[in-house]
């Protein structure tokens, strides 16, 4: 089963928290397992990855708020 | 097709961005913690009753002119307050905060000093202190000395290095206007857009020590459902065109970049996002899902956001001051009158009409053409000066500023240049009770001062 990772800039001038994804500094990239809707946020890269098998069931990793510049 | 499950409605938000044209809407990008709201757009139907050879009284409802208003209540911090008080009164030009170092020096709160071309104003009172606080028009130089204009201070303070900080002031004033916004009410599975906003009153509520501002407001539309008035068509772009039963242009209200969500009847939903919004007011067109599935009287309605929050603490009671003095200036460096709970103020910037001027050749309110400013404030307190009696007998003048803070440098400052006493301060005695006096005043134009009063808020924003 495919699964989409989404990765975002915060492009306001404001740190920012958001709910399910927490504290994200002004100019810093997050990856989300969901897409997230918000005005501030622009969709830098959408990867599509093959799961391992039999994962299918298993929860995705809580998004992770990454500092910008961060790998 | 539509949703069968409850809503907690704390999923919802409530977002709000200002126009650059008033009336044309924008999407927010700034969400403010709610705890309660009821704008709602009143279509305000005709109940038509004529003479007509029968007795059953109402013989049709026709469509008439909408209003849109409402109230909300939300949590007052530094950082949504400017927005707010944009939407009431009249923004001013930016102060920037600035950190300086100066030779040991005094300076009092609200004196202004001249360096480099700029004006600052003391931030906070020094005595014998080497890091002064001030707000400026630009910046200072790298050093030298800030010469004294007005107030109470050293005449001149040397200072060796500056530095921006990342506080700003926003001053309001009872000028002509306030700005107009696009307010985002979602319920959690939709938006519910109202545009063109503004707001008529804010008042502080305290629930406990933690206040929250009542906002009353009123909008020139309102986008929340709209239905297709045909089958989609097209491929990549797809268009879809709405019906006009609501209004002519069904499409005021929608911006580039919206996304949207088509709930068909028969089940099932699409995600779309506006790509273009045609100048014919019934049209947009989409590029991101092809719609073709949907038909005739298939709803559409924004998808909500993720909202996110750039808020500071809010300002509480226990961090809440009141200055009196027998003018502004020296109000604001005056000890502190501890009031009891039950003060209240409201600042007030009323509209000709909450719905708006219903103007011939339109559904929606043609203007919210605004009229006069007005505040109240009022004051409870223990009953301990008999010169508060004499200043009501001689209607003397008084003058109050109100500083409520959050963290270590944000405030909301409204000052009252000039308030006469409207009821008497005399307490009202009941058995087992502190006497306490309760009055109210009356907030005027104050002749040397050139003002009845201004509101000024430091926060982090850089822009409104």
């Amino acid at each position: 089963m495919a699964k989409h990772d989404f990765t975002y800039e915060n492009t306001s001038d404001q740190d920012l928290t958001l709910p399910g994804v927490g504290f994200v500094k002004a100019g810093a990239t997050f990856h989300s397992a969901d897409e997230v809707n918000n005005a501030n946020l622009k969709l830098v890269e959408t990867a599509k990855e093959q799961a391992p098998a039999g994962d299918e069931d298993e929860a995705k990793p809580a998004t992770k708020p990454k500092a910008k510049g961060e790998k | 097709m539509a949703n069968t499950t409850e809503r907690l409605a704390n999923i919802g938000y409530i977002g709000l961005k200002v126009e650059a044209t008033p009336g044309t809407a924008v999407i927010p990008n700034d969400f403010i913690p709610l705890y309660s709201e009821d704008l709602s757009t009143m279509l305000n139907l005709v109940e038509d009753v004529p003479i007509a050879g029968m007795a059953w009284g109402r013989y049709q409802n026709l469509q008439g002119q909408r209003g849109h208003k409402g109230k909300f209540t939300c949590m007052a911090e530094p950082n949504t307050t400017a927005k707010l008080f944009n939407m009431l009164m009249t923004a001013g030009t930016i102060l920037t905060g600035y950190t300086i170092t100066v030779t040991s020096a005094n300076a009092t709160i609200g004196a202004t000093y001249t360096n480099n071309g700029q004006t600052f104003t003391v931030l906070a009172t020094i005595a014998a202190a080497t890091t002064l606080f001030v707000v400026g028009t630009g910046a200072p130089a790298a050093s030298g000395t800030l010469t004294k204009t007005t107030g109470t201070g050293d005449a001149t303070i040397t200072f060796s290095a500056q530095s921006a900080n990342s506080t700003n002031m926003w001053p309001f004033t009872t000028g002509v206007g306030a700005n107009s916004y696009t307010l985002d009410i979602s319920t959690g599975n939709q938006v519910f857009r109202f545009f063109g906003a503004g707001l008529s009153q804010i008042s502080p509520k305290f629930q406990g020590n933690e206040m929250q501002f009542e906002c009353n407001a009123s909008a020139l539309g309102a986008w929340d459902t709209r239905q297709l008035a045909s089958t989609p068509t097209g491929t990549n772009p797809w268009t879809l065109v709405f019906d006009t039963t609501y209004d002519p242009a069904p499409t005021d209200g929608l911006v580039v970049g919206d996304t949207l969500q088509v709930q068909k009847v028969a089940g099932g939903n699409i995600n779309i996002t506006v790509a273009t919004i045609n100048a014919n007011g019934t049209t947009i067109t989409t590029t991101t899902a092809d719609p073709t599935s949907a038909v005739l009287g298939d709803a559409v309605i924004i998808r909500p956001q993720t909202p996110s929050f750039a808020t500071k603490t809010p300002f509480l009671w226990s961090r809440s001051q009141f200055l009196f003095g027998t003018t502004a200036l020296l109000a604001l460096s005056a000890v502190h009158t501890p009031l009891e709970q039950g003060v209240d103020w409201s600042v007030m910037h009323k509209f000709e009409n909450d719905e708006g001027s219903k103007r011939s050749g339109n559904f929606d309110p043609a203007s919210l053409p605004r009229l006069t400013y007005d505040a109240s404030f009022k004051i409870k307190k223990f009953f301990d000066d008999p010169l508060d009696m004499t200043k009501f007998n001689a209607i003397s003048k008084q003058a109050v500023v109100i500083r409520h803070f959050s963290e270590t440098n944000y405030e909301l400052r409204l000052t009252f240049n000039h308030l006469k006493a409207r009821t008497t301060p005399k307490p009202k005695l009941s058995s087992d009770a502190l006497a306490y006096a309760e009055f109210e005043f009356a907030p005027q134009y104050d002749t040397t001062d050139g003002q009845a009063m201004d509101v000024k808020v430091v926060d982090a924003l850089a822009t409104l």
